[in-house]
C-alpha cells in the first residue's frame, strides 16, 4: 500500500498520459475522416448534383450540415459520461423497434427497398439508429447479468430473443448489409462478454446460414448478390456496379488522377458519393488514398479494441467492443463491395460517405467510444500499479 | 479480434493492389472505351481547276431532304406540301411515306432555296440535312469524259476524279472525346484530335475556253457531217501540256452529239492512215537514206511481199521528190521509202515516237485505262508496207498528237500532260515536267516541218490555213477496218499539225469518225483552223506572216488524199 501510496503521483500522470493517447488519437481520426469525407463527397457528388438538376454543391452543402449536426452530437456523447446511456438503453431499444415496425408498415420505398420514415420534412433511417440502440441495449443487458454470463440461458438466449425480430425487420426491408452489421455487433458483444464459445459459434453459424439462405432464396436477388463473384458474366447489368467500381479504382492506379478528376462518377458508377465513395477515392487519389483510408480505419479499430480491453467496467467494455466491431464490419462490408470481395449491399463507409442518419448515428457512437477511452487510463494505470 | 482485423486489412489491401496496380488494364480496357466517343471529321474534296484556276468541278454543301415515315403526322398534307415546294411528284412522296420504315430520301443535294423552303414548312418527320455535292459550273457535259464523275455519295467513279481521288479527297480526320454516360463532355477528360487533311485542288493544264470551243465546234461538225463522233486535241507545243482534249459522240438514233462520257483521246485507238506517212519519211531522213529533194520514180503499182499495191492518187505517181511524196500523200512512194528503211529501223522509230506504249514519259499511263495502241513487235509480210501509210497500226488520238508535237518540238518527244499542279492551302504548287526524249534530229524535224507546210500551202490541207500564220500539218483519211478488210464507206478523218510552223505554239489534232463527206481536208482541216485561230489569239501569239496568204491561192492541191 505504501508503494501504491508512494506511486500515487506518477500514477495520475500515467493515467492522464494514457487517456490522452487513446482518446486524443480517436478524436483526431474522427475529425480527419469527417473532413476527408467532406472533400470526397464534394468531388464525388458534384456531377450527380448537376445531372439531377440540383447543383454541383447540393450534396456537399447538405453533408456540411450533417457533419455540423454530427459534431454537436459527438461533443455531447463524448462529454456525457457513458453510464448516462445505461438508463436510456432499454427505452431507446423499444423506440427503435417501434420505428422499424413503422417502416415495415408505412415506410418510404426507394431503390427496391423500404428503409425510410418521413417525419415532417425530415427523413430518417431507423435501421441506422438500430445499430446504436442495439449496442447499448445488449451491453446493458449483459452488463446487468455480469455474474451469469457463463449461463447461456441467462446471457445468450435473451440476447437472441431480443435481437432476432429486430434483425428480421431490417432484413425484410430488405437491407442485407445492415442485417449483417447488426448480427456482427451482437456476436461481437457476446464474444467480448465471454459468453461460452461453442454455443456462440453455433448461434453465429446458424444465423449466418439462415441469413444466406433467405437472402439467396429469390433467383433475382441471388443473381444480384452473387454477381460480384463473376461480374464479367453480365457486365452491362448485374456486374455493372462491381466493374465500374473496379474501373474507378483501376483508373486511379498508384497515385490517382487527382482530386475532382474521377471519370466513373460521370454517370457510370451509380451512388458514387454514397456506397461507392471508396472507388472514387481510389480513382482520384490512387492506391495511396485507398491504403491511407484502410490504415486509418485499422488504427481506429485498434484504438477501439484497446478501449474495450481497458474500459473500467463491463458495460464500457461491451459498448466499446460493440461500437468498434460495428465500424469495422460496416467499413469491411462497404469496401468489400467496392473492391469486389463482397456482394453490393448498399452500406455506407463510416464518416466518409454522404448520408444524414448514418453520419449522425455514427458520430453519436464515436462520441461514446471516445468517452469510454477517456476512462482507459485509470483502468490501465490501476492494472499496472 | 486483432487477428481478424489484420486478416481483413491484408485481404482488402491485396485486392486493392491487384485492381489498382497489377490488373488495372482488365478494368480500364473495359471502362475506357465506354467513355470515348470518336467522331469522323470529313475532309472537303478539292476542286478541279483549269490552267488559269477557273473552276471546272467543286464541292459544296447542298440540302438533302429526307423523311422518317414513322414521324409523319399527316401523310397526305405532307406529300402535298413537299411536292409543291420541291416539284417532286406528290404520289411518289406519298408512296414513300406509306411504305413505312424510318428513312426515305425525298431529294438529295438540291437547291439551297428548296432546302430553306422545306425547312420553313416545319413538317413533322421531314428532315433537311446538308450533304456535299459536286458542282459543275460549266455544265454537266463540259469535259465530262476527262473530268470524270462522282456518285451521289461523293465517291469517285471515273476520269480525273478517280485518278487523283487520294489527292482531291484529302484525309478523313477523327476526334475522340471522353464523355459522361449522358453524353456530357468531360471537362478534363481525354481529348485527341486528328484534324482532317483537306483535299487539294487539282490544277489542270487544260484551258477552259479552248476546251469549250473545241467541244462546241466538234459537236457542230459531228452533227453537220452525221459522224459517229470526234476528238479534238490542243497541245502546247513547247511543253506538251494539253490545253484541250475534247471528245464528242453522237447518239446513233437522233444523231445528236454531246461530249462523250469517257476520255476518247486516250482510250480509243484507230488506224491513223496517211498521217503516219511522215514518220516513214522521218525514219528514212534520220537514217540518211533520203533527202527531201531526192527524186525517184513512183510506179502506178508496186509489188511488196507478194502483194501488189495500187497507187490510188493520180498526183502520187511518176517522178516525185520525197517532199512531193508527202505533200501528195503517195502510198507507193511511201512504201518504197519504207522499204529502204527496213522493218527493224521502222519499228524502232515508231516506238521512239511513243507508238505502242503509254504517253507518259516513263512509259506510264497518263490516265487510267489509257490504251497503249498497237504496233507489231516484228513486221511480217506486208506489214512494213501498210504501216508505212498508216494501216495495220492502232494509235490513240493523243499518241498521234504527241508524235506530231515531237516534230513541232524539234524532234524531242514530250509527254502530253493533263495536270499542271495542285493548290494546297491557297498556294499553287506546279508539278515538275519530265524532260523530253529526242526521237529525231532537229534537222530531220525541220525537213518534215517543211513538207508539212507544203501540205497546207499547196497540198491536201489547205483548209487548215490560219490567217497570218504558217501552218504545218497533215491530212489522213483512213478506211475503217472491218471484218476481213477495210470499209469502202466509213473513214476516220484526221487533220493534225502545228502552228506557227517555224516556232510552234500549238499542236492540234482533229479527228472525225465516219463523217460525210469523209475527206479530212474538208471536214477536219477547217476545225483545225478554227481552233488554232482562237487559241493563238487567246495565247496572244504574234502573226508570223506579214501578208495573209489567201486560202485558195494555190491550185496544186488535190482533193485526193490517202
Amino acid at each position: 500500500m505504501t508503494a501504491a501510496g508512494l506511486s500515487a503521483a506518477p500514477t495520475r500522470e500515467a493515467r492522464n498520459h494514457h487517456a490522452d493517447v487513446t482518446s486524443g488519437f480517436l478524436l483526431v481520426l474522427v475529425i480527419s475522416l469527417n473532413l476527408f469525407g467532406l472533400v470526397m463527397v464534394l468531388s464525388a457528388s458534384s456531377v450527380a448534383g448537376i445531372q439531377e438538376d440540383k447543383s454541383a454543391s447540393w450534396y456537399f452543402s447538405r453533408q456540411v450540415i450533417w457533419v455540423g449536426a454530427g459534431a454537436v452530437v459527438f461533443i455531447v456523447t463524448a462529454s456525457v459520461r457513458y453510464h448516462f446511456w445505461e438508463r436510456l438503453a432499454r427505452p431507446a431499444y423499444y423506440i427503435t423497434y417501434a420505428l422499424l415496425i413503422a417502416v415495415f408498415l408505412v415506410g418510404l420505398e426507394g431503390g427496391g427497398s423500404t428503409r425510410w420514415l418521413a417525419i415532417g420534412p425530415l427523413r430518417m433511417q431507423p435501421s441506422e439508429l438500430a445499430k446504436l440502440t442495439l449496442v447499448l441495449f445488449i451491453a446493458k443487458l449483459l452488463a446487468d447479468r455480469e455474474a451469469h454470463i457463463g449461463d447461456r440461458r441467462r446471457s445468450l438466449h435473451p440476447v437472441i430473443v431480443w435481437f432476432v425480430p429486430l434483425g428480421l425487420l431490417v432484413f425484410s426491408e430488405p437491407d442485407l448489409g445492415t442485417t449483417i452489421i447488426l448480427g456482427t455487433i451482437v456476436l461481437a458483444v457476446l464474444f467480448a462478454a465471454g459468453v461460452p464459445m461453442l454455443p456462440l459459434m453455433m448461434v453465429g453459424g446458424v444465423g449466418a446460414a439462415f441469413g444466406a439462405m433467405a437472402a439467396l432464396y429469390e433467383p433475382y436477388r441471388r443473381r444480384r448478390l452473387l454477381a460480384f463473384l463473376d461480374p464479367w458474366s453480365d457486365p452491362s447489368d448485374t456486374g455493372w456496379q462491381t466493374l465500374q467500381s473496379g474501373t474507378g479504382l483501376a483508373n486511379g492506379g498508384l497515385g490517382g488522377l487527382g482530386l475532382g478528376e474521377s471519370r466513373v462518377k460521370w454517370g457510370y458508377l451509380p451512388n458514387s458519393h454514397t456506397d461507392f465513395i471508396y472507388s472514387i477515392i481510389g480513382e482520384e487519389l490512387g492506391l495511396v488514398g485507398t491504403m491511407t483510408v484502410l490504415i486509418l480505419i485499422a488504427v481506429f479499430a485498434t484504438l477501439g479494441f484497446r478501449t474495450a480491453l481497458h474500459a473500467p467496467d463491463l458495460f464500457g467494455q461491451l459498448l466499446a467492443a460493440g461500437i468498434t466491431a460495428w465500424f469495422c464490419i460496416q467499413a469491411f462490408v462497404n469496401i468489400g463491395g467496392v473492391v469486389g470481395l463482397m456482394p453490393i449491399t448498399g452500406v455506407t463507409l463510416p464518416f466518409v460517405s454522404f448520408g444524414g442518419s448514418s453520419l449522425i448515428v455514427t458520430m453519436a457512437a464515436a462520441g461514446i467510444l471516445v468517452n469510454i477511452s477517456r476512462e482507459v487510463g485509470s483502468r490501465a494505470a490501476l492494472e499496472e500499479s | 479480434m486483432l487477428v481478424v482485423l489484420v486478416l481483413a486489412v491484408v485481404v482488402v489491401g491485396w485486392r486493392l493492389v491487384h485492381i489498382q496496380v497489377l490488373d488495372r488494364e482488365t478494368y480500364t480496357q473495359w471502362g475506357t472505351p465506354q467513355r470515348l466517343t470518336e467522331v469522323e471529321l470529313d475532309a472537303n474534296r478539292g476542286a478541279i481547276l483549269d490552267r488559269g484556276l477557273q473552276t471546272l468541278a467543286v464541292s459544296d454543301e447542298r440540302p438533302t431532304i429526307w423523311l422518317d415515315p414513322k414521324l409523319v403526322v399527316d401523310p397526305a398534307a405532307t406529300a402535298n406540301a413537299l411536292a409543291t415546294v420541291t416539284g417532286i411528284d406528290e404520289r411518289s412522296i406519298l408512296d414513300k411515306i406509306e411504305r413505312g420504315g424510318r428513312f426515305a430520301y425525298i431529294v438529295r443535294q438540291t437547291d439551297p432555296e428548296i432546302g430553306e423552303a422545306v425547312l420553313a414548312l416545319g413538317l413533322a418527320g421531314v428532315v433537311v440535312d446538308s450533304e456535299a455535292a459536286r458542282l459543275l459550273p460549266n455544265g454537266d457535259y463540259f469535259a465530262r469524259g476527262m473530268l470524270g464523275r462522282l456518285d451521289v455519295d461523293h465517291v469517285a467513279l471515273t476520269g480525273l476524279e478517280l485518278q487523283y481521288d487520294d489527292l482531291l479527297r484529302g484525309q478523313t480526320g477523327w476526334e475522340s472525346y471522353e464523355r459522361g454516360r449522358d453524353g456530357t463532355l468531360l471537362p478534363t477528360g481525354e481529348h485527341s484530335l486528328q484534324a482532317a487533311t483537306q483535299g487539294k485542288d487539282l490544277v489542270l493544264t487544260v484551258h477552259r475556253e479552248t476546251q469549250f470551243l473545241a467541244e462546241q465546234i466538234l459537236v457542230e461538225q459531228v452533227e453537220n457531217t452525221a459522224a459517229k463522233g470526234g476528238v479534238a486535241i490542243v497541245l502546247r507545243s513547247g511543253t506538251g501540256e494539253v490545253l484541250a482534249s475534247a471528245a464528242v459522240s453522237a447518239d446513233p438514233e437522233s444523231g445528236r452529239a454531246r461530249p462523250a462520257a469517257y476520255n476518247m483521246a486516250y482510250l480509243d485507238t484507230y488506224e491513223p492512215g496517211s498521217v503516219n506517212k511522215i514518220f516513214t519519211v522521218s525514219a528514212a531522213l534520220e537514217a540518211g537514206l533520203v533527202r527531201p529533194d531526192m527524186e525517184f520514180y513512183v510506179p502506178e503499182q508496186y509489188e511488196y511481199a507478194d502483194k501488189v499495191f495500187l497507187e490510188p492518187f493520180s498526183k502520187g505517181r511518176g517522178e516525185l521528190t520525197v517532199e512531193q511524196v508527202v505533200a501528195r500523200s503517195s502510198n507507193i512512194g511511201t512504201i518504197m521509202i519504207a522499204e529502204m528503211v527496213g522493218p527493224e529501223r521502222m519499228r524502232d522509230h515508231l516506238w521512239d515516237l511513243g507508238f505502242g506504249r503509254f504517253t507518259g514519259m516513263d512509259g506510264s499511263a497518263t490516265v487510267p485505262d489509257e490504251s497503249a495502241g498497237l504496233i507489231p513487235d516484228t513486221f511480217f509480210g506486208t506489214e512494213l508496207a501498210t504501216i508505212a501509210f498508216g494501216q495495220g497500226v492502232a494509235l490513240t488520238p493523243m499518241q498521234v498528237a504527241a508524235a506530231y508535237n515531237t516534230v513541232a518540238n524539234g524532234g524531242v518527244y514530250l509527254a502530253p500532260t493533263l495536270v499542271r499542279g495542285v493548290v494546297d492551302e491557297g498556294e499553287l504548287q506546279t508539278w515538275p515536267v519530265a524532260p523530253g526524249r529526242r526521237v529525231m534530229s532537229d534537222e530531220t524535224a525541220g525537213q518534215i516541218t517543211e513538207m508539212l507546210t507544203l501540205v497546207v500551202s499547196e497540198g491536201t490541207g489547205r483548209l487548215a490555213s490560219v490567217e497570218g500564220f504558217t501552218v504545218a500539218g497533215k491530212t489522213g483519211t483512213a478506211q475503217k477496218p472491218v471484218l476481213g478488210g477495210y470499209s469502202e464507206t466509213d473513214y476516220m478523218s484526221t487533220f493534225v499539225g502545228f502552228v506557227p510552223a517555224q516556232d510552234p505554239e500549238l499542236t492540234i489534232l482533229v479527228l472525225l469518225d465516219t463523217a460525210t463527206p469523209h475527206l479530212a481536208g474538208e471536214v477536219a482541216a477547217p476545225l483545225f483552223a478554227e481552233l488554232a485561230d482562237y487559241a493563238l489569239q487567246t495565247l496572244r501569239v504574234a502573226p508570223t506572216q506579214a501578208e495573209p496568204v489567201p486560202v485558195d491561192s494555190t491550185s496544186t492541191g488535190t482533193d485526193e488524199e490517202g
